[in-house]
């Protein structure tokens, strides 16, 4: 009798352990997770990350019992603000999306304690596939909490069709855009050519700056401060300065991609990704229309010393969640994302970099991976880029984010306010030269009087 | 079934059968068929009256509540877009009438006029971008049935398109906006950025059978779902009529919902089912299409067959399905399909679940169950056997067991005891007295053997005496002739050798006096004697032999 009671104890305990215990860590179809995402790669008419989560969605999270629901779609500044307000409860705001896409300042802004680490769950065999450089990024306090999926680095974008128009007319080669020196030349001649246009618009300068600071032996940020007093830095300025302040590059806010499709410039630098943003159309204020070639070339050098770009990009953030099957749902989906196959298909359709070894080296042994012409011209770029220049990755520091923000307002405005007097005091009758020279002192000693507020 | 093979049924089925039921596993048995009969009861009670509800029906209901709240949820916020394109529609006639009278122009003089144009969309720019910011929307646009261009391809119409840009919250007010369609003078004097998909004018067949669309009674129109052109986006758009002063209709005004914001704005969560997905669906024969508030059914080309079964509808999206229910909706003039689902693996589960924890507490109720009646059993039974089996050593029940029956059960038995122990004891007693009486009894049978040993050798004494005195031949006569008496006579023979008397012989034979003198005269006379005393001597001496004859007779 003993043993017949004992065998219904354990048998109705194992049933209780079966009703409690079962699953209660892993997602699955008959427990499945939602997990909300707010990302950046993707534009208003195309998301290449989105279509990965769909593909995701379809296959391994039917399999799995994940869901991937992205509820935005939108700018790494809009996500910034955006995270901040969730995690100050500020009203109106939203709760913070299980998966985020950020630069590594968000960490900072969100709180490193309420990010989940991802190198409790990758293996090390697995981390081991990540490209060292943007891995490394990731971490903070020997924590990773930002899992790269999709690096970009700086390129050049041309309007090829209005740009061979213009060196058809003035006998410009396109190699004067190799260097900043002959772009800025560039520059200002299609300015004079065009009766007054801009030729391009700057995606970021505090990237200009820090690699023209590399480019000349120095630094841009040294003990978590601009060094805007080094010598290095006026090299990398006054030319800049005294293009924009002559005018053709155009110092507003907003997407440079708007303005291609308005003709208000031709050439931009920015993210390989803007390829994604770049019109096949322009419109005119006429109404009509013109279909258009884009060319990107290499980020260009100063004065062909030490070249070297930025890598760009942020990376996957996950916020830490006490019910752990979403935080190995978020786990799960970042691991399928960053597979070859799968990373190679994301990143090619939104003109960015694969984030592990292997999908970096079959990316730049056969450029035919790229299923989509148009972006040839981009990972061609990229492909001489990798083989000539140095890749930084931007210092993380205190107030870094709130800097960088400061640094670009401040030399816009800078070289507006300079600009607008220049064009002035030139039709006032100034002497050129004597204003140019006076306004490109005064502008950098304007940027470093209100950087050092 | 090896825990059945171990438990042995059939041999402990025997084992009753042949060999009885001990007190102990009968009450038992008996205790766990009244807690089986009122568990069934209750369980019926409780079935009966809803409260024990199988759990299908129970996701159906909390199914059916949450798709009424949102129902009416959906109602309320369509009406309320619609209440703001209608007072959107009235700023935009109330204006466009304006700019034309100021004017001098009729709305046909817009046509192929892009400067009139253009100055009319900076002047409704305004009122677009205050109606966007206050309507829960994605985006806001009105059209007008004109052009710059009507000599283009495609019929395009003038008008203006905002959306929002970064939308990430159904809380929209201040994010920026992006120009999709409209001039790039208005453009650049609002300072707007453009969005990637932008163009001057717009494609749209709004206008197709627009005065069909709002007949009489049609307050407003909300879209089918469909592709944003230029974007990735989906979207349903609510819209109504704009109308000159002739009551005309010259344009349409309205707002864009799309994925995203239905997302945003539609959020459904139920305690125990977790979260659920819901939809605005249109149905055209037997397929659904439209808005979810999962990006991951947004994606499906929004093909969804259901199939009613068992109560619930089956949505099946190809590669997974969902179960949930669906409820008409009539929004502006048309009626739409509110659903609400979940997957149906989940579904399953929950179902699973709840069986398994009714199981589980039967289980547990049946296991407690039989641990307390065996418990109980031992309990009430085993002071009763210990009782038994002291009652069976002859020991003295120690303590009284305190159960009524049973102490007076004990009390009865007790007295039985004394009267059985008298009883015993008077038995004894008449024993002893048998016994002593079967003494005195035996005694008397050894003197009376000796005395009759002693009368036995005195009579065969006198019997040799009377041979000796009996004359041979008159004995022999006398034997000769005892053949020849009537059986009467010879009754009366047997009765003088018995030892009676003539008054008990005339009284055993019913004579008379002289009846049995006639008798006597004739056995005398047949058997040559002349005296009852002469008789007995003969027959005495005849009894002598033929006991002496019959046992030489044995010998032999």
């Amino acid at each position: 009798m003993k043993r017949i009671l004992t065998k219904i104890l354990l048998f109705s305990f194992t049933i209780l352990c079966l009703c409690s215990c079962a699953n209660q860590n892993e997602p699955s179809p008959a427990n499945p997770v939602t997990l909300t995402m707010w990302h950046v790669y993707g534009s208003q008419t195309e998301s290449p990350l989105n279509n990965a989560i769909d593909e995701f969605n379809r296959t391994v999270g039917v399999e799995k019992g994940i869901t991937i629901n992205v509820v935005s779609v939108t700018s790494s500044s809009a996500i910034d603000k955006a995270l901040a307000a969730s995690a100050m409860g500020e009203p109106g705001a939203e709760d913070m999306p299980d998966l985020f896409t950020a630069y590594p300042r968000v960490a900072e802004i969100v709180g490193i304690e309420k990010l989940l680490r991802w190198d409790k769950y990758f293996t090390e065999e697995e981390l081991s596939l990540f490209h060292n450089d943007f891995l490394s990024e990731g971490y903070f306090d020997n924590q990773l909490l930002m899992l790269p999926i999709a690096k970009s680095t700086e390129a050049l974008f041309i309007n090829q069709t209005l740009f061979d128009r213009f060196c058809n007319e003035t006998g410009t080669s396109i190699s004067a855009l190799n260097s900043f020196e002959g772009l800025f030349q560039v520059v200002r001649d299609y300015y004079d050519w065009s009766g007054g246009q801009n030729f391009m618009q700057f995606n970021d300068y505090y990237n200009y700056a820090y690699i023209g600071m590399k480019a000349y032996g120095s630094e841009l940020i040294r003990d978590n401060r601009l060094q805007l007093d080094d010598s290095a830095f006026e090299k990398v300025w006054i030319p800049l300065a005294q293009t924009a302040i002559y005018g053709g590059i155009c110092l507003e806010d907003g997407y440079a991609a708007s303005r291609w499709k308005t003709v208000e410039i031709i050439a931009n630098t920015g993210s390989t990704a803007d390829v994604l943003y770049q019109p096949k159309e322009v419109i005119y204020s006429d109404n009509t229309s013109e279909s258009i070639d884009t060319l990107a070339l290499p980020y260009p050098t100063f004065s062909n010393n030490n070249p070297g770009a930025i890598y760009r990009g942020g990376g996957l953030f996950a916020t830490k969640s006490e019910d752990e099957r979403k935080n190995r749902a978020a786990y799960i989906f970042a691991k399928w994302l960053t597979e070859e196959a799968n990373n190679l298909n994301f990143v090619t359709q939104a003109g960015y970099l694969p984030v592990t070894d292997n999908a970096f080296n079959t990316l730049f042994s056969d450029i035919n991976v790229v299923k989509n012409k148009d972006y040839h011209s981009v990972y061609n770029a990229v492909d001489t880029m990798i083989q000539n220049y140095n890749f930084y990755a931007l210092p993380l520091y205190e107030n870094a984010s709130e800097i960088q923000l400061d640094f670009e307002s401040n030399v816009k405005t800078v070289l507006k306010i300079a600009h607008n007097q220049y064009i002035k005091r030139i039709n006032e009758g100034e002497n050129p030269s004597t204003v140019m020279e006076e306004l490109i002192t005064n502008s950098l000693y304007e940027l470093k009087k209100l950087s050092n507020k | 079934m090896k825990l059945f093979r171990t438990l042995n049924l059939k041999r402990i089925r025997e084992h009753i059968k042949t060999g009885g039921t001990s007190m102990r596993r009968r009450f038992t048995a008996y205790i766990i068929s009244a807690i089986a009969m009122v568990l069934s009861l209750i369980l019926l009670l409780l079935n009966i009256f809803g409260i024990l509800n199988p759990i299908t029906p129970q996701i159906m209901d909390r199914l059916d509540t949450q798709l009424s709240s949102y129902v009416s949820l959906v109602e309320h916020d369509y009406d309320k877009v619609a209440a703001y394109a209608i007072s959107f529609a009235e700023q935009l006639e109330h204006s466009i009438q304006n700019y034309l009278t100021t004017n001098n122009l009729a709305f046909d003089d817009l046509q192929n006029n892009s400067e009139y144009l253009n100055e009319l969309q900076e002047i409704l720019y305004d009122t677009l971008y205050l109606n966007m910011q206050i309507t829960p929307s994605s985006g806001a646009f009105y059209i007008l049935n004109t052009t710059v261009n009507t000599s283009s391809d495609v019929s395009r119409y003038n008008g203006l398109y905002l959306k929002y840009i970064n939308l990430y919250s159904e809380n929209a007010v201040n994010n920026k906006i992006s120009l999709y369609r409209g001039s790039v003078t208005t453009g650049k004097e609002c300072n707007l950025t453009f969005h990637s998909g932008w163009q001057n004018e717009m494609q749209t067949d709004f206008f197709d059978d627009c005065n069909k669309v709002f007949s009489p009674g049609t307050h407003y129109v909300l879209s089918p779902t469909v592709n944003i052109p230029e974007t990735w986006e989906r979207a349903r758009y609510i819209y109504v009529p704009v109308y000159d002063f002739k009551e005309n209709i010259i344009g349409v005004c309205g707002f864009e919902i799309n994925d995203l914001y239905f997302q945003l704005s539609n959020k459904v969560n139920d305690s125990k089912l977790g979260q659920l997905t819901c939809a605005l669906l249109d149905e055209a024969g037997g397929v659904y299409s439209g808005q979810f508030n999962s990006s991951r059914y947004n994606t499906f080309d929004s093909l969804v067959n259901t199939t009613d079964k068992n109560g619930y509808t089956i949505f099946d999206f190809g590669n997974e399905k969902c179960v949930g229910r669906t409820t008409t909706v009539t929004l502006g003039k048309d009626t739409f399909t509110a659903a609400l689902m979940l997957p149906e693996p989940q579904f399953r589960r929950i179902i699973n679940t709840g069986q398994l924890q009714t199981l589980c507490i039967i289980l547990l109720v049946v296991f407690f169950t039989f641990i307390s009646c065996l418990f109980l059993g031992k309990k009430f039974v085993s002071p009763i056997l210990k009782t038994i089996e002291q009652i069976k050593s002859n020991e003295e029940p120690t303590v009284p067991l305190n159960i009524r029956e049973i102490d007076d059960l004990f009390a009865f038995l007790e007295e039985r005891d004394v009267i059985y122990e008298k009883k015993l004891q008077s038995l004894e007693e008449a024993r002893q007295l048998a016994e002593e009486e079967a003494q005195r009894t035996k005694l008397a049978y050894e003197r009376a053997l000796a005395q009759y040993s002693l009368a036995q050798s005195e009579i065969q004494h006198l019997s040799e005496n009377y041979k000796k005195d009996i004359v041979l031949e008159d004995y022999e006569f006398f034997i000769c002739n005892l053949s020849t008496l009537t059986p009467t006579e010879y009754k009366i023979y047997e009765l003088y050798l018995d030892g009676k008397d003539a008054k008990e012989i005339i009284k055993i034979m019913g004579f008379t006096e002289n009846t049995l003198k006639y008798h006597n005269k004739n056995i005398y006379s047949k058997l040559g004697i002349s005296s009852r005393k002469q008789l007995l001597r003969f027959a005495t001496l005849k009894q002598h032999q033929d006991k002496i004859g019959s046992s030489e007779d044995s010998k032999t």
